[in-house]
């Protein structure tokens, strides 16, 4: 338990803190909240981070990655909620495509995809969820059918996040004639392919987050395989591991949010002018979200630690830990305005803007819930490959 | 930063495991309990040689610290090994070595040592209050104590006391009391594997100890909740190894009832507990031990986060092992009871939340 920076560890904080304190004052503040426009200040900051070596830190260094490990990509995602960095939009290339195309990939895929997720100018987006083909991913039916040179890929796909501004996709696709997870094919699908339609979807709050994909008669070459044909099954539990510690680890900074929940509190009274972190009930509510946070950060820190090897049962555990902390952290700063903070996102009371991020924090916490293995599904898996209970 | 154990702690944690799978095995634990002897084990405890283990060689112990000893805590919870009074024991001696006063004072450091040797020794107050917080003796005339202080741990088996007792500006101070004129009145936990007892003074001489009370009851606070918190680990760890042995034998419907989505369901959210515990534990130990920032919340973080796991864990353990569990004769009653008395001793999650809540200035 070595509890302080090591002295690399240490090193490379301090220049990070002094390089954030001097370049994010140069972006054209504040973000927008419009998707769009909120991309084009995205890929500004991309690029100074690019640029400064601060992009792709744990990716092997010939692909434009800095070589490090994810002790500094842990510090890196400290300092930049520190500092109050813009919001990371393109996490399925950084945390899982890439990683996916850096452990599974032809060199020619590595030198192809991996270097202008660095830089910015390629999101990614993953097609893997059908209509009929959720939580039972191994029921997939899209299809790939071998024609000269390479493959015919026809279905649909559906809650894939971000397709509308993707440039690539990961994607799944039957192509064997063997039994679900044998016949299946990782493929690398640009998405201004022929063929492809995407139609945007919105989620309880009415923002378009996810959309239906269609892909008819997509052609994709021999080389866009991942790994071996009808052997993609492997392919996709590898990303769905790399996506599991990447939701353990960070995808929201649950020390953070508490600390601004504190601040909020410190600031507020009650309809008869008492402060409201005088109540007992939130007293013990925030101490309670505190303590959660700090156990959160702590598996984090052991999930990081022991990131050399293969994700182990604690990264699996770290989603369960996660998603109803954030939820409960969320739902109690939303509590302490009025209604509850139940207004829609058109409200331009100041009330309303002053509670929109924890109600965006709330909602987003109910998808991620859901996304990447439902909570019920973790369970079986923790139940079955952890405990070693008997399959159903 | 590196969230590891080291090999000489995985070492040590391994040896232990062997020792006490050896010295403690379920059969021997239930005679103890059932017999009501705590005797037996401190004894060979001690003289196997373990009891030093976790203090610092410059009061005689073999050195490491608090992580070391959190292990010790959660491998005896394993074994349900009776263990007052090795607790109360540790949260005192550690406490005195590491508030600064006790070393550069002789008297507080040749205290420490003696009660390696084997005299337990335990702070005089309530089990249930959050060391420092209980209530003082008044101190009558050249430093005779008088007073009755309720469900002391280790009350009845410990040979010294540290009192805390009122100055006459308001501060408190510590007296070292001998046990052999005190009265003690033993009570009955539910949890055979600790005990409490009412400790009655009636005008005793004490000594004064000369240690930077605040500075010692803080200390013993802080060892008290991550040692309690590492019991739970511990025991949660031993509910969960059974519940899930138990869930792949025990047949119905024509199946092991381990195949059942529900009982699935129930064991992996203890698993979760129990991982997230872990995590949290060592962490705070390590923080403790380092004096590092926030190191007294991460201790009560701990506490109250983990032993109010252990009491959900417990009835969770409980439901998975049907009307088995709800015997006298099945073990699982002595885990269920232990961690159902960790929530409660040295102080409520609800007590540690509040000072939780006051440190971060909410009002
Ligand atoms: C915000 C968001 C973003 C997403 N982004 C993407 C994306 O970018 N790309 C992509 O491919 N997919 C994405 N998804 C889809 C996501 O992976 C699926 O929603 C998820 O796998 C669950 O599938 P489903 O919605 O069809 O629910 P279903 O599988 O129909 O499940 C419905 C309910 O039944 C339960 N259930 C199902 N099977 C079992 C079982 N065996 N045991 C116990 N309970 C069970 C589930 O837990 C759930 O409660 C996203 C989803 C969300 C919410």
């Amino acid at each position: 338990m070595d509890l302080a920076d090591a002295p690399d560890e240490a090193r490379f904080r301090q220049e990070l803190r002094t390089w954030l304190e001097k370049r994010l004052p140069e972006l054209p503040w504040p973000e927008p909240a419009d998707l769009t426009e909120k991309l084009a200040f995205w890929r500004a900051w991309q690029a100074m981070l690019h640029e400064a070596g601060y992009a792709g830190l744990t990716w092997p260094r010939e692909y434009g990655g800095q070589g490090l490990d994810e002790r500094m990509r842990a510090i890196f995602g400290e300092e930049c909620d520190l500092a109050g960095a813009p919001e990371r939009l393109n996490t399925i290339g950084e945390d899982f495509a890439g990683p996916t195309i850096a452990h599974f990939g032809s060199e020619e895929q590595k030198q192809r995809y991996l270097r202008p997720i660095l830089t910015g100018e390629e999101i990614w987006c993953q097609l893997f969820s059908e209509p009929d083909a959720g939580s039972d991913l191994a029921s997939l039916r899209t299809k790939a059918t071998k024609v000269e040179g390479g493959w015919r890929i026809q279905g649909q796909k559906i809650w894939t996040s971000r397709a509308q501004m993707a440039a690539a996709a990961i994607l799944l696709a039957r192509t064997g004639g063997g039994p679900r997870h044998k016949g299946i094919t990782y493929f690398l699908l640009p998405m201004d392919s022929d063929g492809v339609t995407v139609r945007p979807l919105q989620h309880m709050l009415g923002e378009a987050e996810f959309n239906e994909v269609f892909l008819d008669d997509v052609f994709l070459p021999d080389e866009a395989v991942v790994g071996e044909v009808d052997g993609g099954w492997k392919v996709a539990m590898g990303t769905l591991s790399f996506e599991r510690v990447a939701i353990a680890t960070g995808r929201v900074n649950t020390t953070k949010a508490v600390d601004d929940l504190i601040t909020d509190i410190r600031g507020m009274t009650d309809s008869s002018s008492r402060p409201v972190g005088a109540d007992p009930q939130v007293r013990q509510k925030v101490a309670d979200l505190w303590a959660r946070a700090f156990v959160h950060r702590t598996i984090s820190q052991r999930v990081i630690s022991g990131a050399s090897g293969p994700p182990g049962p604690v990264a699996s555990i770290g989603k369960l830990y996660f998603c109803p902390l954030v939820e409960d952290l969320a739902d109690f700063r939303l509590s302490l305005e009025p209604l509850a903070g139940q207004f829609d996102l058109d409200d331009t009371s100041e009330e309303a803007e002053r509670s929109r991020r924890w109600l965006r924090l709330a909602n987003q916490a109910r998808g991620t819930a859901i996304a990447g293995g439902s909570t019920f599904i973790q369970r079986n898996i923790v139940a079955e490959r952890i405990l070693g209970m008997p399959r159903s | 930063m590196r969230w590891q154990l080291s090999e000489e702690q995985d070492a040590y944690r391994e040896t232990l495991a062997g020792w006490l799978a050896d010295v403690a095995p379920p059969d021997v634990v239930r005679r103890w309990l059932d017999a009501g002897d705590s005797l037996s084990f401190a004894d060979r405890f001690a003289g196997d040689g373990w009891s030093g283990v976790g203090l610092p060689e410059s009061i005689g112990g073999q050195g490491g610290g608090l992580v070391e000893l959190a292990l010790t805590s959660e491998l005896l919870a394993h074994a349900c090994a009776p263990s007052a009074t090795w607790l109360a024991t540790v949260v005192t001696a550690s406490a005195l070595a590491a508030a600064p006063a006790a070393l550069a004072v002789g008297q507080g450091v040749g205290n420490v040592a003696a009660a390696l040797t084997g005299d337990p020794l335990a702070l005089l107050s309530p089990a249930d209050d959050i060391p420092g917080e209980g209530p003082r003796l008044a101190p009558g005339a050249e430093g005779r104590l008088r007073g009755t202080v309720r469900r002391v741990l280790a009350g009845g088996v410990a040979t010294r006391f540290i009192a805390v007792v009122d100055e006459p500006d308001g501060a408190a101070a510590l007296r070292l009391v001998s046990a052999e004129g005190v009265r003690v009145v033993a009570r009955h936990l539910l949890d055979r594997s600790r005990s409490v007892a009412d400790v009655v003074v009636d005008d005793e001489a004490s000594e004064s100890l000369d240690v930077d009370a605040s500075a010692f009851l803080a200390e013993c606070a802080a060892r008290a909740a991550v040692l309690t918190a590492a019991d739970t680990l511990g025991a949660m760890a031993k509910m969960l190894d059974m519940t899930v042995a138990y869930s792949k034998q025990r047949q119905q419907f024509g199946v092991p009832i381990g195949s059942f989505q529900a009982v699935k369901h129930a064991a992996a959210t203890i698993l979760v507990e129990v991982e997230a515990a872990r995590s949290a534990v060592y962490y705070a130990a390590a923080s403790v031990d380092a004096a590092a920032p926030q190191s007294d919340l991460h201790a009560a973080a701990v506490k109250a986060q983990v032993t109010a796991a252990g009491s959900r864990v417990a009835d969770s353990a409980l439901t998975l092992h049907g009307a088995i569990g709800y015997t006298w004769e099945h073990d699982l009653q002595l885990f269920y009871k232990r961690a159902k008395l960790n929530e409660s001793l040295y102080g409520r999650p609800a007590a540690w939340n509040e000072r939780i809540a006051s440190a971060l200035v909410l009002a």
